[in-house]
């Protein structure tokens, strides 16, 4: 099994750099969790490496997959997991119909209900024959998870894949994929909590189109570095804390267009700002738990 | 403050085409001032409960008072003022307000429809835009402008315009990251210390309901299956 390799990824759009300098692992076998708030570069990323993104982006860097680039073996060695199960699917055809598309398109056999079936959906012969419109939110994701999975990928790529299901539902769905190498993009910092530690499983945060902080989940989730990731942390509602009384981390991150050109990005919203921080681009140090702060 | 239960659902059904029973017998009350949490899984029926409390769709069976009200057979002309009383939030900021209109113009129109004069209009949205803590810039900001976390300020600002005295929040943080959702989630609960509004809170998140609400639902196919836990 193969692991990706993302190396000094840059993403220029329409003059603003949206993606600044990103290295990322997903390990072989293993989950690579990137954790960021919209607009932070995440997705863009995750594009940029498959080579999804438009012409209008300019992208330096490389995105490599068993030595190959990762972009010519998205579909097959490569599988996607569609952002949104509300649009992704086309509203006009049966769910089986979209499924056997997927897989004449890559010339690999397969059985569409099997491959529901696979992807733990209840009453998979039912589903195959329904429109996306009679299916849960949780179903429709199902389903895509199943499109994804058609060709047997090595490592599935899941853009907020989870977000809209309940732990529950979040927790079988995870279950299918971790059969894979995996990347889990996700604004969501407890998702990388759920996912246990049966396996190799790397979180890394992004703001403002940086990598922040990236290392094993359990020494981010149990000893964040970066005081952005302490704060994400900190602002998950838990037992004991009064209602209206979360702590929070005041204002709000930058638009790609406005982050400040020289210092730390989250430098205006963190309480231990210093001088240097105004200053100089502090860059990721540490060993295999790393952060990019200058506190 | 009345016995009588702001909100009154009783024996809810409703059945698709396609054979999904959504709503199975369903009974619950919302009292004025409470947060109401309703938790479960996806499919488990949470967001038609929420369209017939809204009145946007009609069950097979069962009954909705509002304030001692029936709302289910009520015709749309007299469903009107009511909604003044009983707002929404929804889960997509950003796709529920009309991109064509500012910040303002989107809480403002809230307020035409209800039949506020043009001159109490513009005071009413400089004064929720401050209370859900935007400035009058945001007012002038069309969605596309707008971060997640602000589109749903703008949102609950809406809502909370004509003064209701139920909100019906649907998934209202769960496509907000941490950080923004703590901020929402905070200033939800500060706007109903100041207004006394009521909130029947929606979502699949358990963290997020225990935190805020008082009374937890938790729906199962079609069925509450945990008849609201008081909150310890």
């Amino acid at each position: 099994m193969s692991g990706l390799t993302i190396s000094n990824l840059t993403v220029t759009i329409g003059g603003v750099r949206v993606v600044d300098g990103v290295d990322l692992t997903v390990p072989a076998g293993g989950t690579l969790v990137l954790v960021g708030e919209s607009g932070s570069g995440k997705s863009v990323t995750v594009r940029a490496a498959l080579g999804l993104l438009g012409r209008r982006a300019a992208v330096t860097g490389t995105a490599t997959f068993g030595g190959v680039d990762a972009a010519r073996v998205r579909g097959r060695s490569i599988g996607l997991v569609a952002q949104d199960p509300t649009t992704a699917l086309d509203p006009l055809r049966r769910v089986g119909a979209q499924i056997a598309e997927v897989l004449r398109h890559h010339r690999t056999g397969g059985d569409p209900v099997a491959l529901l079936a696979r992807a733990g959906v209840p009453d998979p012969a039912r589903v195959a024959r329904a429109y996306p419109h009679e299916l849960s939110g949780g179903l429709r994701q199902r389903a895509l998870i199943a499109v994804a999975t058609a060709c047997d990928p090595e490592l599935v790529v899941a853009d907020e894949a989870t977000s809209a299901l309940d732990p529950g539902a979040a927790e079988r769905v995870l279950a299918l994929l971790t059969r894979r190498s995996l990347l889990l993009v996700t604004h969501d910092v407890g998702v990388a909590r759920r996912l246990g530690g049966a396996r190799e499983t790397v979180v890394a945060v992004m703001y403002a189109g940086r990598i922040v902080e990236q290392g094993p989940a359990a020494a981010v989730l149990s000893a964040p570095r970066h005081p952005y990731t302490r704060g994400l942390l900190a602002a998950e509602p838990a037992p004991g804390v009064p209602r209206g009384a979360l702590p929070v981390i005041p204002g709000r991150p930058p638009e790609p267009g406005e982050r400040p050109a020289a210092g730390c990005a989250f430098a205006p919203r963190c309480a231990l700002a210093r001088d240097v921080c105004l200053r100089a681009r502090p860059e990721p140090a540490g060993g295999t738990h790393r952060a990019a702060c200058h506190v | 403050m009345s016995d009588t239960p702001l909100l009154a659902a009783e024996g809810l059904v409703k059945r698709f085409p396609s054979g999904v029973v959504a709503a199975d017998g369903v009974s619950f009350a919302v009292r004025h001032g409470e947060t109401v949490g309703l938790v479960g899984a996806s499919g488990s029926g949470k967001s038609t409960v929420a369209r017939i409390v809204l009145g946007l769709t009609r069950p097979d069976a069962g009954t909705v008072r509002f304030d001692g009200r029936e709302l289910t057979t009520l015709p749309p002309r007299r469903l009107r003022p009511l909604r003044a009383r009983l707002q929404f939030v929804p889960q997509s900021p950003r796709a529920s307000l009309n991109p064509r209109l500012t910040a303002a113009e989107s809480i403002a129109f809230n307020l035409r429809a209800h039949g506020w004069r043009r001159r109490d209009i513009r005071a009413r949205v400089a004064e929720l835009l401050d209370q859900v803590g935007l400035t009058a810039g945001h007012g002038d900001r069309r969605p596309a402008e707008l971060s997640g976390g602000q589109a749903q300020r703008v949102a609950i600002a809406r809502a909370l315009a004509t003064r209701p005295d139920l909100v019906v929040c649907d998934e209202a943080v769960s496509a907000l990251d941490r950080s923004v959702q703590a901020q929402i989630l905070n200033l939800l609960a500060g706007l109903q210390r100041e207004t006394g509004v009521a909130y029947l809170f929606i979502s699949h998140d358990p963290a997020v309901v225990e935190h805020l609400c008082d009374r937890v639902l938790v729906m199962r196919d079609g069925r509450v299956t945990s008849p609201s836990k008081e909150r310890p």
